[in-house]
């Protein structure tokens, strides 16, 4: 259950649920962060068929972007975008329905 | 205002997001993606089932028997799952799975998963209550097509 980790973008509650917008390399996807209640906006995790596993601290989620850059896996703007400062207009804290 | 792609990932993983966090931390690490392009037999009518299969995105039609002749008894979306025979003593299949689109699934081993339901027999009733429901609506879609026969 290794994946690269994904920048927390966005964060809902949907019913029973917490979901997050997460941003991995240029793409982004919903995952559901029910197995990880502290993670929030601005943290990293990592996931696994589409559920947040584990959050991965800052230093270590940056550790394996230049990683994957130097091994070509990534490109680097991509890793810049990954580990930009999230922006005040990208951040929604959660809403309940 | 909930983005609907949110409202549609719930509904898409209905058949996991309403597992509670300490028995998903034990069914999530027999999950695998598992991607078919359209077209594709996903499994055959008597086929062993390895895998019962959750649909995230695409469409899958189930065919009753395997050759030109075969008729379409359910088309699946996602949210759906499929190949409930992986998790019986039996796992042989009783449709063939065909993707009608690209389609993407989280699969889990049938006998992992069995095995799993043995040492935790309260998620294993949560899991055997919603492939009831699964069951159930193959049952109702099969009563369906055979009075459109009749008919």
């Amino acid at each position: 259950m290794t994946s690269i980790p994904g920048k927390i973008l966005e964060e809902y509650t949907v019913r029973r649920n917490r979901l997050a917008l997460v941003q991995f390399a240029d793409t982004t996807r919903p995952i559901f962060l029910d197995l990880v209640p502290d993670a929030h906006v601005g943290d990293y995790v990592r996931t696994h068929v589409g559920f947040a596993t584990e959050i991965v601290p800052e230093k270590k989620a940056r550790l394996e972007y230049d990683q994957l850059a130097k091994n070509g896996g990534m490109k680097s703007a991509e890793v810049d975008l990954l580990v930009a400062e999230t922006q005040p207009d990208a951040v929604r804290r959660t809403k309940q329905r | 205002m909930i983005p609907d792609q949110f409202e549609q990932m719930v509904r898409n993983y209905r058949l996991l997001s309403q597992f509670e966090p300490a028995q998903l931390r034990k069914l999530l690490p027999l999950a695998e993606e598992k991607k078919f392009p359209a077209g594709r037999v996903i499994f055959q009518e008597g086929d062993q089932s390895s895998y019962l299969y959750l649909i995230v995105a695409g469409e899958v039609a189930l065919e009753n028997g395997s050759d030109a002749q075969s008729l379409r008894v359910q088309t699946l979306h996602a949210g759906e799952a499929m190949g409930w025979s992986a998790i019986t003593n039996d796992s042989t299949t009783h449709f063939q799975a065909r993707a009608l689109t690209p389609v993407e699934t989280i699969a889990f081993p049938g006998s992992r998963i069995r095995a799993a339901c043995d040492r935790d027999p309260e998620m294993g009733y949560v899991l055997m209550k919603r492939l009831l429901d699964l069951v159930t609506e193959r049952l109702d879609a099969t009563r369906l097509q055979l009075v459109r026969l009749a008919a």
